[in-house]
């Protein structure tokens, strides 16, 4: 690949599918990754460029005087960044990458240059690898795989050129097949060597890219303004699976509990930040409270979208928690976090207790906090008390003021109350933190302690992968109150389900993705030494069974063709499947070739049977044992003037068929060059 | 131990053998690198891109397997061997039988302290390719035992995967021709061009076809009826015999400048067409007075020891 002189490409399709390779790596950058878009685009103006001077051949020696300044200038800029920019180091090693790999692009290229501008993609591979767990990743990886073999491929036949030989171009039809066996065989292969890999983790020693932006909605205070914007959002939270679904309740009725709120100063909700528990742990397993004899444990799995809070959200009362999630705090809430204020994709499994509505772990109510109410709220004391007046208990009075909510009170996103006050006494028109906020405030002023909880109610089922779906648009906001020595569940905002203004089924080919999703964060993403473990035990419980059935099957008196049957099924496939990979691992695809013929006798190359046809064509048919230059220089006795192309030509055909070094690219071109002039000036017989 | 592990090695011919490239070096460094900190990170993306990698030379051991499987190595003499002259050695690559083709090969013939190396770019599959190589033989005689090795870096050329070729070939070096008419017959085997006799009108016999040969010189139907490439031999019109002796015995020194003028002796008879014969004593080693003498009088000058016998080994004493 000289840069002052224009050849043919030595790989042709092939070539191509480096730069695509090349150009893999830029398009992962910048649809997976935060790095520098400028940084970025600078890099695509160069690939674009040098794919120009590539294909027209300018000569560009003298470009290469300009690499140290350009080098400079990235270092420069890379620095730059890290002082007043991003600071980042991450960040402004990406800028630094990005300027080498504008310049590579921009400068001549030999093999060599290939392979560094291949490492470079390789990395940006790796940058996205670490950087997302989106599922498009999954149909990169794919590309990636084929395009790596290509590309090294294509920088083979480079580096043989260099030395000296003189490959023909490699049929499209052929390096395509051979480059599709490459993508589904290393698919394959890759498939098996994941799951097979020990997951092993010694440390952080490098740090994980992490994207910063997650699922927002989850902070510490709450207020009747910022909803709308949450119930329109229609991203995936959360997709829960329920190995063992709670008896009696659908999924769709389980409340996702993320934080509770107990401070309230008459606009909004805040969290109280008192003391908290770290769960004790052993390994992957989380213990929050023992398992309890008599009383049916519920399971479910729950995978986390990427969210910028450390809330870890729970159904009902959870007992247990196992997953690689660092340390786990509980707080006196009965909430539970992370060490870390923000997580990327996350995957748990939940054990936990549905059986008694809403009953909670945490101890006593703070009495100050629970029951607290902002000054001046003597007519929402007068209101409660008309409310729960005829209650007897806790337990009655709270009845009544949820009951109060189902008459009289509308559910709406359009005009909601503009307060609590409001709500109450004027419009009765809101939306579930109304609802929440009014009820735990009319507890309050009842004399029992209460709080608002927020979470995510029920989801959307998918029939497809059995799991639900909890989007943004499913959070909720519902009261907790302390009856009878325990938090208990209370949700006044009335079951909308369809009627629903936020609601919306996902379409068929909707779902179908989802589910692609979400298989693709079980068993990849989220892919774990635990499930390893599990995968292990089931295909050893799996042989042990079916041994002791074959052990059944050839007991005394069992009949003999069940035997015979079950003697071919074990003995059958495994021969069958070594038959077929022995066909395939020996033998290799039938018919391919280079030159995309594949037939017994080698064709002479193309330039040389166009000639040879065209010369039967004219009357001069090749008879067994008659050779091109018999044929030729009976076709120049009838052209004199051909006489001369045709000894120059015959000397290069005769070296490139039968010499012992292949033609240079320019004898090449000027061999095929001289065919054609050849083939063009042969005369019909008779003709002079 | 270093002794050990190359006695072991000797005594254990693997089918294959392979070597890392420096391109290779760095995908291995770099997917060590990918494993290393996908076992520190835990994260899974990474470790399918250290599957990839792996998998990447996985794909490239089978495609090679499946390029090399199946090829073999034809040595033939494209041109009559003289020692200290250039000769031409036809090295052809075969991939019969097999379904795939094979690509980026190099065969590499090793004889004494003496390497060649041919590149096949490609070979479709079931077809053939040659290549000529030249060298120069040190010594007459028969050329020491050929070892070939057909070694490929396809596709990804991360290894050179090498196997040792089956190449049986027997080829005599002829002695060097010194003194009259040298330098006519010198020029005659670098042209490549068999001289045979073709100055005479009648045909004396056929010979089998060497690359050099002309296309016109091909016997057709010798050719048709034996199955393989037959090349006229013509003779020319009556001469009187022409006689070379060889001494009984004779000091090593003095025998072989005698054993090489003897082959320009006939090198030269054969060129004009005259009838010769070789004496050994007083025996006669060659009588070329009915024609088609050559090949047998230049053998036995490749053969004979100074004391004017034939070794069995094929090698002068």
């Amino acid at each position: 690949m000289n840069g002052g002189q224009t050849k043919a490409p030595p790989a042709g399709l092939l070539r191509w599918v480096l730069r695509a390779q090349w150009a893999c790596g830029l398009l992962l950058l910048a649809l997976l990754t935060d790095v520098s878009r400028p940084a970025l685009l600078a890099s695509a103006a160069a690939f674009a460029a040098g794919v120009f001077l590539d294909r027209a051949g300018a000569p560009r020696e003298g470009l290469r005087r300009l690499t140290v300044p350009l080098v400079s200038l990235a270092v420069a800029a890379s620095v730059a960044d890290m002082l007043l920019g991003s600071q980042d180091l991450l960040f402004s090693v990406s800028v630094l990458v990005l300027g080498i790999q504008s310049i590579k692009f921009l400068l001549p290229k030999n093999s060599r240059d290939g392979w560094q501008l291949c490492a470079i993609s390789f990395l940006e591979f790796l940058a996205s690898a670490a950087t997302t767990t989106e599922i498009q990743f999954a149909a990169f990886a794919f590309l990636y795989l084929g395009l790596c073999a290509g590309g090294m491929w294509a920088l083979q036949i480079e580096r043989r050129e260099e030395e000296g030989e003189a490959a023909r171009p490699v049929h499209p039809r052929f390096a395509a097949k051979i480059l599709l066996f490459s993508a589904a065989g290393g698919f394959i292969i890759t498939a098996i060597l994941f799951a097979v890999t020990p997951r092993i983790g010694i440390g952080q020693i490098l740090r994980r890219l992490g994207k910063s932006e997650g699922i927002t909605g989850f902070s510490d205070t709450i207020s009747l303004s910022d909803v709308t914007g949450i119930k329109t959002d229609r991203r995936v939270v959360a997709r829960v699976e329920f190995p063992a679904p709670p008896a009696g309740a659908s999924p769709l009725s389980l409340y996702l509990r993320g934080a509770a709120y107990s401070r309230f100063d008459g606009t909004k909700w805040k969290r109280s930040w008192g003391p908290r528990l770290r769960v004790a742990r052993a390994g992957f397993t989380y213990m929050v409270a023992p398992f309890r004899q008599g009383i049916r444990h519920s399971t479910a799995e729950i995978t986390m979208e990427a969210m910028d809070s450390p809330v870890l959200f729970a159904y009902g009362n959870p007992v247990m928690f196992e997953g690689s999630l660092g340390e786990i705090w509980m707080e006196e809430e009965g909430s539970f976090h992370l060490s870390h204020p923000g997580h990327s994709a996350l995957r748990y499994r939940l054990f936990f207790i549905n059986e008694a509505p809403g009953v909670r772990i945490a101890g006593s109510p703070r009495e100050r906090e629970h029951l607290e109410l902002p000054p001046g709220w003597d007519d929402i004391r007068a209101l409660a008390g008309r409310i729960t007046a005829e209650g007897k208990s806790d337990s009655e009075r709270a009845d009544l003021a949820l009951r109060h909510f189902r008459t009289g009170y509308r559910y709406t996103i359009a005009d909601p109350a503009s307060s609590i006050r409001d709500f109450l006494f004027v419009s009765k028109a809101g939306f579930c933190e109304h609802y929440a906020t009014a009820l735990a405030i009319v507890l309050r002023a009842s004399g029992i302690p209460a709080r608002v909880a927020a979470g995510y109610l029920g989801g959307e089922w998918s029939d497809v992968g059995k799991y639900l779906i909890v989007r943004q648009s499913d959070a909720h906001a519902w009261t907790e109150a302390w009856i009878d020595g325990g938090w208990v569940t209370l949700d006044a905002t009335p079951p909308l389900g369809e009627q629903s203004p936020f609601f919306a089924r996902t379409g068929k080919v909707g779902i179908y993705i989802d589910w692609a999703r979400q298989r693709w964060n079980k068993y990849v993403v989220d892919y774990s030494l635990k499930m390893q473990a599990e995968g292990v035990s089931k295909g050893w419980a799996g042989l042990r069974r079916a041994r002791a059935g074959l052990l059944r099957a050839f007991a005394p008196g069992v009949d003999f063709r069940l035997r015979a049957g079950l003697l071919a099924a074990v003995i059958l496939p495994p021969l069958l499947l070594a038959a077929i990979l022995r066909k395939v691992l020996r033998a290799g695809p039938r018919g391919m070739s280079p030159a995309g013929t594949g037939t017994e006798v080698a064709r002479p190359p193309r330039p040389y049977a166009l000639l040879l046809r065209r010369m039967a064509a004219r009357g001069l048919r090749r008879s067994p044992g008659s050779t091109m230059e018999e044929m030729l220089l009976g076709a120049s006795r009838r052209k004199q003037a051909l006489a001369g192309d045709a000894s120059r030509f015959l000397e290069l055909y005769h070296r490139d068929r039968f010499g012992p070094l292949p033609l240079s690219p320019a004898e090449s071109r000027e061999a095929a060059r001289l065919a054609g002039r050849l083939r063009r000036g042969i005369p019909r017989p008779g003709a002079t | 131990m270093k002794t050990a592990r190359l006695g072991l090695r000797g005594r254990i011919r693997l089918p294959r053998r392979l070597k890392v490239t420096t391109e290779g070096k760095g995908f291995v460094l770099l997917t060590l690198g990918v494993g290393v900190a996908a076992i520190n990170t835990g994260n899974n993306l990474l470790y399918i891109a250290l599957s990839m990698n792996l998998s990447l030379i996985v794909l490239s051991g089978i495609l090679s397997e499946w390029c090399i499987r199946g090829v073999s190595v034809q040595v033939i003499a494209a041109s009559e061997a003289f020692a200290s002259r250039e000769s031409l050695l036809a090295v052809t690559c075969i991939a019969s039988g097999k379904r795939f083709p094979a690509m980026s090969l190099t065969v590499v013939l090793s004889f004494g302290e003496t390497a060649l190396t041919a590149r096949f770019p490609e070979i479709p599959a079931g077809g053939r390719a040659t290549r000529v190589l030249s060298f120069i033989p040190r010594r007459r005689g028969a050329l020491p035992r050929l070892s070939c090795v057909v070694s490929t870096r396809f596709p990804f050329a991360l290894f050179e995967k090498s196997m040792d070729a089956p190449a049986e070939t027997s080829i005599l070096v002829y002695p060097e021709p010194s003194g009259a008419g040298e330098t006519g017959e010198s020029r005659a085997v670098n042209g490549g061009a068999a001289a045979a006799g073709r100055q005479g009108s009648a045909i004396r016999g056929v010979r089998e076809h060497m690359p050099a040969d002309a296309v016109r010189d091909i016997h057709w139907k010798a050719s048709a009826r034996m199955g393989k490439w037959m090349v006229k031999e013509r003779e020319s019109e009556a001469a009187p015999v022409s006689d070379f002796r060889i001494p009984a015995s004779c000091r090593p020194d003095e025998f072989e400048p005698l054993i090489s003028r003897a082959c320009a002796f006939v090198l030269r008879c054969e060129k004009e067409g005259k009838p010769y014969r070789l004496w050994a004593g007083d025996r006669i080693g060659v009588d070329a007075t009915g024609g088609g003498g050559r090949k047998r009088a230049l053998a036995f000058l490749a053969l004979v020891g100074s004391d004017g016998a034939l070794p069995v080994n094929g090698r002068p004493s």
